[in-house]
């Protein structure tokens, strides 16, 4: 190959690396972003959106990191959710006899309850478990400020403005 | 010079041109997630779980009336065939889910409750039920009191029962696991032969997905996670396969993720 072949492949090679910066810069944030993610989000498409759009919980509740190894070490965090004025998690996959539903009040404080930061900064988790019923807890639907759980394979409403839990039958 | 010990012939050295601005162009139109894991060709449509005791036509392309683990627990069996007659007779995309848990019904049970929802929809609104009625959705988890060989044995049940269904009317398993949890060849078999509608919550759920071998997954996802598994584009980027394929009536298709939300 000689020189001037050489300088052809680089250019057919610089032209592809420049389309796809191009890409990058803009073709990607459009196509994986906005369509999927705004558009047709339920806030997004117009038609109003879910009627108690959940907050998400912060990176803190995320598996792994040293905010959340510092809730839970022994166990997977399951879901994490704003109810009211209070964050609520639930584990899974711990040791026998673990309390796996866990509530930090946040009061009036808004800074707590906006879960950008750890809110473990702001007050202290209390852990729950039904009485007499091992196992992980999974939060199934959330009906106002009432939870539906599955803890260890048992359906049960908890709701954490009292710490109460309670089978329910009727819908 | 390393290039100098290549020797292609003319159209050779032409081709590797060509080829170099091809794959630029491809990258360009389509991404890099294409050339990573994404959901391909991309959701444009969704699902969104509501209580039966709700009637919510407006909030979402499609909807799922989330029935828990019914049985002897919330919400009651009669509340979601009605909600569901309801959402076919409106003709709006429609799943029935229940959350099987051992101490809400038997096995038995829930393949009773599939098979009298079938017959309650099925002999009121079959016409619409075709086009409209996405089927049965199954929430199963490995803390659910129920073996994997209980869950494989009602996913084939209700594949049974839906798979002579005229139209689209299927079955779905919106199934998680965690570390610790079902394996990665025990979630497959459980959700073998039916839609796969994973929770993908956590890069977990990602690995589980993305090795399941499933060619279409109607993802779920759930806002209330921690960034960035709050944000469906995100999710639907990380999750590789073909996304629920159902034209609902609509002269083209759509592609489909599922929402969980608070009700």
């Amino acid at each position: 190959m000689d020189h001037a072949d050489s300088r052809k492949v680089w250019i057919a090679l610089t032209a592809g690396a420049v389309l796809a910066i191009v890409a990058l810069l803009g073709a990607w944030p459009a196509g994986n972003g906005a369509r999927a993610g705004a558009a047709n989000t339920p806030a997004a498409n117009g038609a109003g959106g879910p009627a108690h759009s959940p907050r998400s919980c912060g990176t803190w509740s995320e598996n792994g990191t040293a905010a959340a190894t510092a809730v839970v070490s022994d166990r997977t965090i399951r879901d994490c959710v704003l109810v009211g004025t209070d964050w609520v998690m639930t584990t899974v996959g711990g040791p026998t006899g673990s309390a796996n539903v866990g509530v930090l009040r946040c009061g009036g404080n808004a800074s707590c309850a906006a879960g950008v930061r750890d809110p473990a900064g702001y007050a202290r988790w209390q852990w729950f478990q039904p009485a007499g019923v091992t196992g992980g807890a999974t939060i199934l639907a959330i009906n106002g400020t009432t939870l539906i759980l599955d803890v260890g394979g048992q359906q049960i409403s908890f709701n954490p403005g009292n710490d109460h839990f309670a089978t329910e039958t009727e819908n | 010079m390393k290039l100098r010990h290549i020797k292609p012939a003319g159209h050779g050295r032409r081709a590797i041109a060509i080829t170099a601005i091809a794959l630029g162009g491809l990258w360009a139109v389509a991404g890099p997630a294409s050339l990573a894991f994404a959901q391909s060709p991309k959701p444009n449509h969704h699902f969104l779980d509501w209580r039966p005791s709700v009637f919510n036509t407006r909030s979402s392309q499609g909807v799922v009336v989330e029935g828990v683990g019914s049985g002897r627990c919330l919400y009651s069996f009669s509340s979601v065939e009605k909600a569901t007659l309801r959402y076919v007779k409106a003709k709006k995309p429609v799943w029935s889910e229940f959350s099987p848990q051992s101490h809400c019904a038997s096995l038995a049970s829930y393949k009773s409750m599939i098979h009298s929802l079938i017959h309650y929809v099925e002999s009121r609104e079959a016409s619409r039920a075709k086009t409209y009625w996405a089927g049965i959705m199954l929430d199963e988890e490995p803390g659910f009191g129920f073996s994997v060989s209980s869950y494989i044995a009602l996913n084939k049940y209700a594949i049974a029962q839906t798979e002579k269904l005229p139209g689209l009317t299927f079955v779905s398993t919106e199934d998680a696991t965690w570390s610790g949890a079902w394996t990665q060849r025990q979630y497959d078999n459980i959700v073998h032969g039916t839609v796969a509608a994973p929770q993908v919550y956590n890069s977990y759920m990602v690995r589980i997905t993305n090795n399941s071998h499933q060619s279409e997954n109607l993802v779920t996802v759930n806002p209330a996670m921690p960034a960035p598994f709050n944000s469906a584009s995100y999710v639907l980027g990380r999750v590789k396969g073909s996304p629920y394929l159902g034209a609902f009536g609509t002269k083209s298709n759509t592609h489909w993720y599922n929402v969980w939300q608070s009700q």
